[in-house]
């Protein structure tokens, strides 16, 4: 049976949510979406993500597998994947089942409703593997929710949606082997005003807001190549030039040594503004 | 002890983006889309069901005889025009060709990556013999209203009526004596929960006697009983939105580097659109928060703010029979 995308505004009062998908309790909650968009590709691939990680510890490192996996079955505009209804479908209605897995029971009602894009389990997989995608490739995507410190704190970060930036900045994470510790700081760089105008000078974009790969959208997606090899839209791709030019803007003006001096406000040293509370 | 923000002189007079035609799939869209005053393009209002692609041309210009007199040479100079989404994580720049203080350029956005609302603005940076570029000025940003009137009504259904408690809050009855963290205010009648999660909560006290009553929907016995109930109605209205926006607007913050203005997300910018709307209809609500956040940083006029925000909820509270019945019967489930 086909399964479809709907959206989900606002829960019964007396809603209580469980791991059955596509309760019939909540059945007159749902509104139709804008477009027909099918889920069953992604339904296969997340029972292959519960399949392949199991409990335990692989929870988090199911992150990185399932987050372009996500983003490439579920072909949405950004437009689109704005509408907060459409999170809460996914997260009560059509896979909490997921939610309870990878979150637990108890924090399933907060996190399946709230609009916080660090914390909401579909949202942040999907927008950090748009954020960090380059055109069809989801290589980095993968890399960046290898450490979730990264994608968490990129995710409200307004440069980081400068793509060649976000990609650049991983290279940078990468390259100076700045630990979990260290990213929060380097994020309150990339925050100040001085820094991101030199990065955007560095890495204009115009295409951004323009581009959009709409064949990749109407394409109905496979479960099985989505599982194999995860392809992306065209549109949002920076070559290698363009990172490159990011990285060495970085280079420039992020002050490494105030960063390697960061403590956390708890360590009784020194404390800078801290950023987001990490999610595991 | 005054404090060196900008180690380099800035730039001393305005630089100004101008937007000056707005088209719609290629078709000049009503000069009345561009709200000068307040800055904002009102696309949302040309009710267009469909549409794919706008173009924006923009000028922009600055005083360039002032870096001039300076000796920064306009080819020391570089435009960056900047356009962002906050609720389609989009971010687009572009650089402007420079010719005599003034530029030009026209700025493309389709229409599937943006939703809610948009931000146009410019930064002139000089760049100096480090070929860093620094930030001579920022312009003022201009607003674009994106989206379309009729899809939020769908996508918002709790706001059945304008100012209704019980679509913000969750009403809920408890004897503070016996709830745990409701106790050091057990003679209170009422309590605010600012901190949960989804929807700021209203605690009534149920070990209050005859309150329970008082509040219910029974016919009142006598006049006085309905005088007293409709006080206590918009009393606890009135407290109810004020701790919410007061809560709100602790939560808006202006970035002391960019100047960006942060706003929170979930049920406390609806408060904050709903409020701030009433208290300054003429401009968008975004203008409204970044000077309440001014005067309550400067401590010029904030008390004053406040004053009017109390007008502002008192026009919108709605003491109707069909509130009062909602509340009670929310209440009544919990």
């Amino acid at each position: 049976m086909t399964i479809s995308l709907g959206k989900i505004s606002a829960l019964p009062e007396d809603a209580f949510l469980s791991v059955e998908r596509f309760p019939e309790r909540l059945r007159d909650a749902v509104l139709p979406f804008d477009r027909e968009v099918h889920l069953d590709a992604l339904s296969s691939v997340i029972d292959e993500c519960i399949a392949r990680f199991g409990t335990g510890k692989t929870l988090t490192q199911s992150d990185s597998w399932l987050a372009p996996r996500l983003h490439a079955s579920l072909r949405l505009t950004k437009r689109e994947a704005a509408s907060a209804a459409v999170w809460t479908f996914l997260a009560t209605f059509a896979f909490p089942d997921y939610v309870v897995w990878r979150w637990g029971k108890d924090r399933q009602l907060a996190l399946s409703t709230t609009r916080d894009v660090k914390k909401h389990p579909f949202k942040r997989l999907w927008w950090g593997a748009e954020m960090f995608r380059n055109g069809p490739s989801y290589d980095s995507v993968e890399q960046a929710f290898s450490r979730s410190d990264v994608a968490n704190t990129s995710l409200s970060t307004r440069v980081m949606n400068n793509r060649a930036v976000a990609l650049g900045v991983l290279r940078f994470i990468e390259k100076h082997a700045l630990g979990s510790r260290l990213v929060n700081p380097l994020s309150t760089q990339l925050r100040t005003a001085a820094v991101t105008v030199v990065l955007d000078n560095a890495c204009p974009n115009y295409a951004e807001s323009i581009e959009l790969d709409r064949a990749w959208l109407r394409t109905e997606p496979l479960a099985q190549d989505i599982i194999d090899d995860p392809t992306g839209p065209e549109h949002g791709a920076v070559s290698e030039d363009e990172i490159e030019m990011a990285q060495q803007a970085l280079e420039q003006v992020i002050d490494l040594e105030r960063i390697r001096s960061y403590r956390k406000p708890h360590d009784g040293t020194t404390s800078q503004p801290n950023g987001e509370a990490e999610q595991h | 002890m005054s404090q060196m923000i900008f180690p380099f002189e800035r730039l001393f007079g305005d630089l100004v983006v101008n937007i000056t035609a707005v088209r719609i799939d290629g078709q000049a869209a009503p000069d009345d889309v561009i709200d000068r005053e307040s800055r904002t393009l009102l696309i949302q209002a040309l009710k267009r069901e469909t549409w794919a692609v706008a173009d924006i041309d923009v000028e922009v210009e600055f005083p360039i005889q002032e870096l001039l007199n300076r000796g920064v040479p306009e080819s020391g100079l570089s435009l960056l025009l900047q356009f962002e989404c906050d609720a389609t994580d989009l971010r687009a720049t572009e650089r402007l060709a420079l010719r005599e203080g003034k530029a030009q350029g026209t700025l493309s956005f389709s229409r599937d990556l943006v939703a809610e609302r948009a931000r146009v603005a410019c930064v002139l940076c000089a760049t100096g013999t480090d070929r860093i570029p620094r930030i001579l000025k920022e312009s003022r940003p201009w607003n674009s209203r994106i989206q379309e009137a009729s899809e939020p009504t769908r996508e918002r259904p709790r706001r059945r009526s304008r100012g209704s408690l019980t679509d913000f809050f969750d009403v809920r009855w408890r004897d503070f004596l016996v709830e745990d963290g409701l106790k050091p205010i057990a003679k209170e009648l009422y309590f605010v929960d600012v901190d949960s999660p989804d929807r700021p909560r209203l605690y009534l006290n149920e070990g209050i006697d005859k309150y329970r009553t008082l509040l219910s929907e029974k016919r009142a016995t006598s006049l006085e009983e309905q005088a007293l109930r409709d006080l206590e109605y918009r009393r606890l209205a009135l407290g109810a939105w004020f701790a919410a926006v007061i809560h709100a607007l602790n939560s808006v913050q202006v970035e002391e580097d960019s100047g960006d203005l942060l706003l929170p997300e979930d049920w406390r910018r609806d408060v904050l659109k709903l409020m701030l709307e009433q208290l300054r209809p003429q401009q968008p609500m975004e203008v409204t928060a970044r000077e309440i956040a001014r005067a309550r940083s400067d401590g010029d006029g904030y008390g004053t703010t406040l004053g009017e925000l109390q007008v502002a909820i008192n026009q919108i509270v709605d003491t109707t029979a069909v509130m009062r019945r909602s509340l009670m019967t929310m209440g009544q489930e919990n």
